[in-house]
């Protein structure tokens, strides 16, 4: 059976707040999951929303406090108060990371996860190397092939596709979730995914 | 603690989409769902998002398509085919005919849902006095006091002071439920209305800027 894709990176908020919920799906329904960490700096503007710097406080408060609050609840994933210190860094090597995981045929679920969950609840600094390290060893695996893969021009040239190939097919931010090419956007559509998983919805019509 | 706020539009797709589950959430608990119409050309660029006309092609497809289908199958509530013909009209006359019947103490539940629905699945002009007498009658309600009163400058009030209160309250569109205060925005939140309900979520503390 095909992968459910998933569109992320190891850094977001909602991607943590579903990853432990949306792995023990894809367990149950026996498929793998297909990691496609990504840009998002360049996906969020690419989709034609409204930046992060001109949206209201209104709207940091609802989106970026409150459903994080709830749903950390709701899924059982505790958060840090206030925002991650090293949540502007540049994100290239941990995505990276991960990718060269893939392109070294290791099984990274469980490292996603601790990125996701070290940054979020224990305010880690995903773009430092040391902290990566001790996050690798933390689920048994061997730190230095990965780190060493991570910003080659190959593990490279898959992050950008998967960045090109998310805003070709209208991923509007992390995490988004395909079942057989019907997209699932955002954490809060897992109990969606699962029901596809069982039972595609219909096709919609074209207006 | 005996209500819940329900901000929205009757002709707004999201609300039809979760109106059978909310009435029906509200009943579970015991409590009554409070309407407030409001005037979505107002709320929705003062939220911040941008208008609807504004949105890519690729937000239309999956916000306006692709997501109805889905959420109309999962909350068993069909949709017609295409976009209903008089969606832009004007919705001063039904939004003040559910605040009119509130007004009058009457339970506008059934009222709001019939506008809801026929306006989503029988492509209803709910800017259409006839249509509206019609969808009261369906319900068991006299249209006449009703439609008499709907563009009245005291309902016509309300209709404001609910949209400037939205508004105010960081109402990002319809619909929006508020528990105690706390606000939930969209039909996809009705699950954890109804959780609110039985267990309050934990208070937050301050929102999460990004550095300037």
């Amino acid at each position: 059976m095909p992968g459910i894709e998933y569109f992320y990176s190891a850094h977001s908020a909602y991607a943590y707040l579903g990853s432990a919920r949306f792995m023990a799906i894809a367990k149950a329904a026996g498929r793998t999951i297909t990691h496609r960490p990504n840009d998002l700096r360049r996906v969020v503007p690419a989709s034609g929303s409204t930046p992060f710097s001109e949206r209201s406080k209104g709207h940091y408060a609802y989106f970026f406090r409150r459903e994080i609050d709830r749903w950390a609840e709701e899924r059982n994933a505790p958060v840090m108060v206030g925002r991650p210190t090293h949540h502007d860094k540049d994100m290239t090597l941990c995505n990276g990371m991960l990718i060269a995981g893939l392109v070294q045929d290791k099984y990274i679920d469980q490292l996603a996860h601790v990125m996701l969950e070290s940054h979020w609840r224990d305010d880690s600094d995903l773009a430092d190397r040391d902290t990566l390290v001790a996050l690798a060893r933390q689920v048994e695996m061997d730190p230095e092939p990965l780190l060493d893969a991570a910003l080659s021009e190959e593990v490279q040239a898959i992050y950008e596709a998967n960045t090109v190939e998310a805003i070709e097919r209208s991923v509007f931010g992390s995490p988004a979730y395909f079942v057989d090419g019907d997209m699932f956007y955002g954490q809060d559509r897992l109990e969606m995914v699962e029901r596809a998983l069982r039972q595609p919805y219909a096709p919609s019509r074209t207006n | 603690m005996s209500e819940i706020e329900y901000f929205y539009s009757a002709h707004s797709i999201f609300a039809y989409l979760g109106s059978a589950r909310i009435q029906e959430i509200a009943k579970a608990s015991g409590r009554n769902l409070v309407h407030r119409p409001i005037d979505l050309n107002q709320i929705v660029p003062a939220g911040g998002a941008a208008s609807f006309k504004e949105r890519t092609p690729k937000q239309r497809a999956y916000f306006f398509r692709r997501e109805i289908d889905r959420w109309s199958e999962e909350r068993n509530a069909p949709v017609m085919v295409g976009y209903p013909t008089h969606h832009y009209k004007d919705t001063a006359l039904c939004n003040g005919m559910v605040i009119a019947g509130v007004v009058q103490g009457h339970n506008v539940d059934q009222l709001s849902h019939a506008m809801l629905q026929t306006h989503w699945l029988e492509d209803t002009d709910l800017a259409d006095p006839d249509t509206l007498a019609r969808l009261a009658e369906s319900v068991d309600l006299a249209p006449r006091p009703l439609l008499d009163a709907a563009m009245s400058d005291e309902i016509q009030a309300i209709y404001q002071a609910n949209t400037d209160e939205a508004i105010k309250r960081s109402v990002f569109g319809s619909p929006t439920y508020f528990v105690d205060g706390d606000m939930f925005y969209g039909q996809d939140r009705l699950e954890m209305v109804e959780r609110s309900l039985r267990q309050p979520y934990k208070p937050s503390g301050a929102p999460n800027m990004p550095p300037a």
